[in-house]
């Protein structure tokens, strides 16, 4: 007997085949048999009839390390369809980590992933200090498959301490870093990251930042014998950098034969060669031998801000700047004085009022204060409501809220979807960089895949159905290395969504006060998506999660 | 010759990867390369008050080595 039979579906199996019509068994976890019209009893039958039946997508470039610990699913990423996640990127994770240094590092997760000080204190009993530990407090209730890297920086911590953010490493503690290393990866980690911009609480660069070439291509040597990925974060705002770095990671790649991966990549019309100058070197150093995948996002970058702190969203308004840099009291008195205000808004109507248009687009996001009416809803509407101009309104707004009230510019950077669709289709970019489960104040890092077919697939066709699939499913699952995954074929594991290609999308951004300590971030909801199984068993469906925890560690290929 | 360091050619608002609103100075350096310097908030708005500028577009056609003076030690 079948444990599920999914009937009737399109399968789109993630190789970029054209889809079929078939029927997929699942039992023991893998995908049991696949075909037409399947014969045999199963324990439960999902008709899939009218849906596309797809692999798990993959997400290669997350932050969950902490939020798996209290919730195994990484929710929502589960229910957009994610069946495997990638988290230690950027040079941070939860282990190897000694007693002593758990306070270093829980301010680099606050800096870089704005987790309230309850995620570390209230939500998971901290037993561990090495990678295994870290293995088994993680394996304990996965529903999602996890594939996690282990990050330089707190090798560095390890071996180094607090030299790890002063200096160069000798011999001898790069030796140490290299053992250390082959241990993380024998437990588990499925590669190293590495991060060239980071910075920790303090301004200061993490760990990474401080090792020579010489730690950086010890510690390949070990991946070498794993085969295992390299991720780096380069400096992705200046495309010369990038470009040297780069040639960095191929000369890694290709000296100790292992993929390396760079993330993210941008496109702005502000640096409108970006991107094409990034890829032809891509393309070089592929030609060359070398594995250096670029990694882009699929959605656009939103500028977020509250007058709680000075933004540069009003860097054109001098009299908003010298008001917004005054210590918070006195900010707050100076909004409520009618001559200030006055001022203020007189000068969003200079210029023709084209601030103040810019203003009437802005979206109450959420923020600690904001009304639950107010969010997802216009400023113009709002100061249409009130009877009050654009300014006014977001001032007032503000201060009866105590400033804490979250604007939102959307699409901002990476909005260009004729631009951004043939860069997601190229052979050599990587899909991903949603940064899931960090910067949780900033924005939602949920439903890139689900916007990737609404934009690139269904608005603008830069990509087929089943290209959009493999995208993020067979070649992630090939680029990282993930053993039996990423595709949908007899033997191989049963990672599986279903979902409608006529509304598969993302919903709106909205916050949720769901962290520990009720803690806000924001999250999209999914659209689209009927049922998700991880390792064959069914773990959410439009009914919500299911009691299934059948994530596993990834195995390697 | 005078070394200014490069003059500024745009400052603009840009969409930073964490949300924020950072500030882009693309520059034309001395030996004739343009390239793009991004600022977070904190840096930007030191820069502007050191600069003397109360608005981005006074920052164009100002020496790079004089604007960044009050922010870096150089």
């Amino acid at each position: 007997m079948f444990d599920v039979l999914i009937r009737g579906g399109t399968v789109v199996d993630g190789t970029g085949a054209p889809g079929v019509i078939a029927d997929i068994a699942l039992k023991d976890g893998t995908i049991a048999a696949m075909g037409p019209n399947l014969t045999g009893p199963a324990r439960t039958v999902i008709d899939a009839s009218g849906r596309v039946v797809a692999p798990g997508f993959i997400d290669p470039h997350t932050h969950f390390d902490v939020q798996l610990l209290w919730d195994g699913a990484a929710k929502p990423a589960l229910e957009h369809g994610i069946t495997c996640v990638v988290p230690g990127n950027c040079s941070l994770s939860l282990a190897p980590l000694k007693v002593a240094d758990r306070k270093a590092l829980v301010g680099m997760f606050q800096q870089i992933e704005e987790l309230p000080p309850e995620a570390f204190t209230e939500a998971f009993e901290w037993t561990w200090e090495d990678y295994a530990g870290y293995r088994t407090a993680l394996e304990k209730d996965l529903s999602i498959n996890v594939a996690p890297l282990v990050r330089h920086s707190v090798i560095r911590l390890w071996v180094m301490g607090e030299a790890s953010q002063q200096r160069a490493a000798t011999a001898e503690e790069i030796a140490a870093m290299q053992t250390l290393l082959r241990q993380c990866l024998d437990d588990g980690a499925i590669g190293l990251s590495t991060s060239f911009i980071d910075v920790d609480e303090n301004g200061r660069p993490v760990p990474s930042r401080f090792a020579q070439f010489e730690e950086l291509d010890a510690l390949c040597a070990i991946l070498s014998h794993y085969g295992r990925m390299l991720q780096v974060v380069p400096e992705f705002y200046d495309t010369d950098l990038t470009i040297a770095r780069i040639d960095q990671l191929a000369e890694l790649s290709i000296r100790h034969q292992i993929p390396t991966t760079f993330s993210p990549v941008f496109d702005s019309h502000l640096t409108p060669h970006n991107v094409a100058r990034t890829m032809a070197r891509v393309e070089e150093q592929f030609a060359r031998g070398a594995r250096v995948w670029a990694q882009m996002q699929t959605r656009p970058i939103d500028i977020s801000f509250s007058l709680r702190r000075p933004s540069l969203f009003f860097a054109r308004l001098p009299r908003w700047v010298r008001v917004l840099r005054l210590p918070f009291a006195e900010r707050l008195a100076a909004l409520k004085t009618p001559e200030t205000i006055d001022k203020l808004v007189a000068d969003t109507d200079a210029n023709g009022g084209i601030i103040a248009a810019m203003m009437a687009e802005l979206r109450v996001r959420g923020g600690g204060e904001a009304p639950a009416h107010l969010v997802g809803r216009t400023l113009g509407e709002i100061a249409a409501e009130r009877g009050e101009s654009i300014a006014l309104a977001l001032i007032k707004v503000s201060v009866e809220h105590d400033l804490d009230v979250a604007f939102i510019a959307a699409s901002r950077g990476h909005e260009d979807t004729d631009r951004i669709g043939p860069m997601l289709a190229h052979p050599l970019m990587h899909i991903g960089a949603s940064d899931g489960g960090a910067h949780i104040n900033s924005f939602a890092t949920y439903g890139d895949t689900g916007y990737l077919f609404s934009e690139f697939v269904r608005k603008s066709g830069a990509l087929s159905l089943e290209a959009a699939v493999k995208k993020i499913t067979a070649d992630p699952a090939q680029i990282w290395g993930l053993k039996d995954r990423g595709t949908l074929r007899e033997g191989f594991a049963g990672d599986v969504v279903v979902f409608d290609a006529a509304t598969i999308g993302r919903g709106v951004e909205r916050p949720s006060f769901d962290m520990p300590g009720e803690g806000m971030r924001y999250i999209r909801d999914a659209i689209g998506i009927e049922a998700v199984l991880v390792n064959g068993q069914i773990a959410w469906t439009k009914s919500g999660y299911t009691d299934a925890r059948a994530g596993q560690i990834c195995a390697m290929a | 010759m005078s070394v200014t360091g490069g003059t500024v050619l745009e400052a603009l608002v840009v969409a930073g990867h964490d949300g924020a609103a950072e500030l882009l100075v693309q520059v034309r350096y001395d030996n004739g390369v343009v390239g793009n310097t991004v600022l977070s908030a904190d840096v930007g708005f030191e820069l502007m008050q050191t600069a003397g500028v109360e608005s981005l577009s006074e920052l164009v056609g100002r020496s790079w080595l004089d604007v960044i003076k009050g922010v870096v030690n150089v």
